[in-house]
């Protein structure tokens, strides 16, 4: 047992041990997923950061750094008797430069508030992950978070200029700059979105762009899920746009209909959402162009968003799903698997199929501008077995992704959760050059142990009933 | 030369030598300058589309592509690469576009090629035929190799073929020239227009005061931003004239092909942000070069003469904290001012290649 009173020297009450303190970091968006660290260390400065990793990788103890724990496929679960790094207390807003177009922001500031932050200076923070009244920056750029507007803005790295980066050997780095350019590999490139395996973030420089001035959305139901990719496929192949398209099924309707109001079209199985966004001349030579498109598109109802209100209820309806899946369902998995646009429609079939042999029910919705989907698979905690069939399920849906030459994850990472099916996408010699430039990085594999890789043990955390972990009494799901 | 006509006579050059320098087509030929014991190992012949899924918005080309050819084939569907690759007349492939990480002035509205290259193989140090990313616009699974590549200039790994996202072609383009009266107005102008809705393509400035717009989208759009950028120039104080240029060609092509920097002299990429405009424009002054500022204030490209110590322009950019890279004539280092972080750079180097073959300059 290593001995913590260094880091209790240094830290003081910003260490945590008792059971009753940790609780709160035993998790975080996976809640099926958890395990107890041995201490949570709040940093409140690069150096704080610095010595902890320095402590762990002398100690050889393992430790993540965590914002606000909302990764959805495990990232942020601590490591079982690991060192949770609090990012949380690091939160200024260090620098809005708006000749530069930038901002330096410190890791633990929530995304919402760099938004609000740069809206009051006449810009924008462009990437929006649905937990953005939550999420940190410093855990996007871990996790690459994405969000509805990816075809057309990109992910949270396409908006990342730079960092300072703790690794996990204990060097401070620094990665790319102020600049929209680069010169040389691109390094910052390559630290963004590696789910902090690599070290973590202490200072993150962003780019900010302008809002844009203007929006036009249409909501279009159909009567199958086939006929609303065809849509979507028709408006790209016209050569428009959107800044975001999405598609709900009719369980996922339904959802949002009781949960807020949502109002949608009867006798639809699934609706499509399409936005325009941009400059009043750009949205309005494109306005009609997408109306056209969608009275060709063989849609039972066609809804057009003329005011801000209309458009408001649109988005508040595809925004509520998943919290209004939590409220039919006591759990559910979220997924996040990308197919080939044109196989969306086939996708969902065979989702639909997987769903009627298994009687786990599935809520869709997708980001069908870049074949991001997202099944809500339900299930019953409280009834043996559920968590295991719904598990199954997951599965299933993951390999047909591969099957359609997809990605396991879009926009949620591999993390805890997808870990074992990293090497079902790549292979032997291109696992290897991962492992290569993670030890590169992190020597001692301390930084996020556990994340990412497979453990080559072959079964993914409970897809066959308990982990070995959960046998030994180490780690718990609740 | 040796040219690989596949990726196993590729690794197996790789296996039999100690230390090989990869060369594309060479229109970038100062970033492959004389390598001593080095084998050469060309890309030309590691050619071809691989495979175009337009309805996917993906395309996948061996290295050895030309932009050219990958030009016909997107606009033959309607589409283009929205970052605006340089040098496709001298013959630049998408592999040495891909190592040499350039983009052009139209980068600025969707991005550049780090944002649009989604998969990448490479042959690595050890000879591996490593896969990075994948086939489709949206990836989050493993490290983002395809984006480690951008700008790596053969020192990481032999890029074998490449996958990019590409958007539908605008179906029209206009370019406006707003002549200021100053180099510093055109300065402000180009904040100013950097901070309004209007969706700009590309924006250039010049020391003589000259500001290059370049709208794209629908025809009925563009006219509608000439309406925009009059009613503009009556609220900001940057009097001026504002046309429409006839040809844009005068204006685009010489950054496109080279040709702003014509040989004996040497064609310079400088990385910059734009509150250094000013700064760098006294110095860039008075050493007497052309120079050229494109995507909103993040890029100066230089003309530097032929007969000039490349060490002179070398130090002025360091006093300035800003990179660069040499494209063309010959120079022993290629890479100037500030680099990128060294220990960073030894680790994906001890990764990727551990044994020090590839030869390039980071």
């Amino acid at each position: 047992m290593s001995d913590l009173q260094t880091l209790g020297n240094r830290f003081g009450t910003r260490m945590m041990t008792s059971a009753a303190s940790i609780s709160a970091f035993q998790s975080d968006g996976v809640t099926a997923l958890s395990a107890r660290p041995r201490a949570v260390v709040v940093a409140t400065s690069e150096a704080d950061v610095a010595f902890v990793i320095r402590w762990c990788f002398e100690n050889e103890v393992p430790w993540v750094a965590r914002g606000s724990g909302t990764s959805l496929s495990g990232g942020s679960v601590p490591i079982a008797d690991g060192i949770v790094i609090a990012m949380n207390r690091m939160n200024a807003i260090l620098r809005m430069d708006t000749t530069n177009r930038i901002a330096v922001v410190q890791p633990g500031v929530i995304t919402a508030r760099l938004v609000r932050a740069a809206n009051d200076v006449g810009l924008h923070y462009a990437p929006d992950p649905s937990s953005q009244q939550v999420c940190t920056i410093g855990g996007n750029v871990a996790f690459n978070a994405g969000g509805a507007h990816c075809l057309k803005y990109g992910m949270t790295s396409n908006h990342v200029l730079g960092a300072r980066v703790v690794l996990g050997s204990g060097e401070i780095v620094e990665l790319g700059g102020e600049s929209l350019e680069n010169d040389g590999p691109d390094l910052m490139g390559l630290f963004c979105g590696s789910e902090g395996t690599m070290g973590v973030a202490t200072e993150i420089t962003v780019r900010l762009v302008v809002a844009p001035e203007t929006y036009f959305c249409v909501m279009a139901g159909y009567d199958t899920v086939e006929r609303a990719g065809e849509a979507v496929a028709t408006i790209i192949g016209a050569g428009l746009l959107p800044g975001a398209m999405e598609i709900m099924d009719a369980v996922a309707m339904k959802a949002a209909h009781e949960a807020v109001g949502a109002n949608y079209p009867s006798d639809c199985e699934a609706v499509l959402i399409v936005e325009l966004d941009g400059s009043h001349e750009s949205v309005g030579a494109q306005k009609p162009i997408l109306e056209s498109l969608f009275r060709q598109s063989g849609a039972v109802s066609i809804e057009v968003a003329r005011d801000a209100e209309t458009r408001q209820a649109i988005w508040t309806g595809r925004k509520s799903v998943f919290s209004a899946v939590g409220r039919i369902s006591p759990d559910f998995i979220v997924q996040d698997g990308v197919v080939p646009r044109g196989k969306l429609g086939f996708a969902l079939r065979r989702i639909n199929e997987i769903s009627k042999a298994s009687g786990v029910r599935i809520a869709n919705v997708f980001h069908a501008g870049d074949g991001n989907l997202h099944p809500l698979i339900m299930y019953d905690g409280r009834i043996d077995g559920a968590l295991h069939a719904a598990e199954l399920v997951a599965a299933e849906i993951i390999k047909l992704c591969i099957e359609l030459g997809g990605s396991i994850t879009g926009e949620h990472g591999v993390g805890l959760e997808k870990r074992e099916f990293l090497d079902q996408m790549y292979d032997p010699p291109s696992m290897d050059a991962l492992r290569r430039l993670r030890l590169s990085m992190d020597p001692k594999m301390l930084a996020n142990r556990g994340k990412m890789f497979p453990t080559g043990e072959g079964e993914p955390m409970g897809l066959y009933g308990l982990h070995p972990l959960e046998k030994a009494g180490v780690i718990t799901r609740v | 030369m040796l040219l690989p006509q596949s990726v196993e006579e590729l690794v197996a050059i790789v296996h039999d030598h100690d230390q090989i320098q990869i060369v594309g087509a060479r229109s970038k030929p100062a970033m492959t300058p004389p390598s001593g014991d080095a084998v050469r190992c060309g890309t030309t012949r590691l050619c071809g589309i691989i495979s175009h899924e337009p309805s996917e918005f993906l395309i996948t080309a061996w290295a050895g592509t030309t932009i050219a050819e990958l030009r016909d084939t997107l606009a033959s569907h309607g589409q283009y690469l929205p970052f605006d690759p340089p040098l496709a007349e001298p013959g630049a492939t998408i592999g040495g576009t891909v190592a040499a990480g350039l983009s052009g002035a139209g980068r600025l509205r969707f991005g550049g090629l780090r944002d649009f290259i989604v998969g990448v193989r490479i042959v690595d140090g050890l000879g591996n035929h490593v896969t990075g990313g994948g086939n489709v616009v949206k990836n989050a699974a493993g490290y983002d190799l395809p984006k480690l590549m951008v700008g790596s200039g053969g020192y990481l790994g032999a890029i074998t073929d490449v996958t990019l996202k590409v958007f539908p072609q605008p179906r029209s383009r206009i370019t406006f020239h707003w002549k200021c009266k100053s180099f510093a107005a055109a300065i402000a102008l180009q904040t100013s227009l950097s901070q309004s809705p209007i969706d700009i393509a590309a924006l250039d400035v010049e020391p003589n005061g000259s500001v290059w717009i370049r709208i794209e989208g629908e025809s009925t759009a563009t006219d509608g931003v000439r309406d925009r950028l009059i009613r503009l120039q009556r609220q900001i104080d940057a009097p001026g004239d504002v046309t429409i240029v006839a040809d844009a060609s005068d204006v685009w092509k010489p950054l496109d092909d080279g040709s702003f920097s014509p040989p004996p002299n040497r064609l310079v990429r400088a990385v910059i942000t734009p509150s250094k405009m000013c700064e760098i424009d006294r110095s860039l002054g008075e050493l007497c070069v052309d120079r050229r500022y494109s995507v909103a204030g993040n890029v100066v490209w230089i003309d530097w003469p032929g007969e000039r110590p490349i060490k002179m322009l070398d130090e002025c950019l360091l006093h300035h904290g800003a990179p660069a890279t040499v494209l063309t004539g010959t120079v022993p280092r290629y890479r100037l001012g500030v680099r990128g972080d060294r220990q960073m750079i030894a680790n994906v180097k001890t990764a990727l290649d551990p044994n020090h073959r590839f030869v390039g300059q980071p």
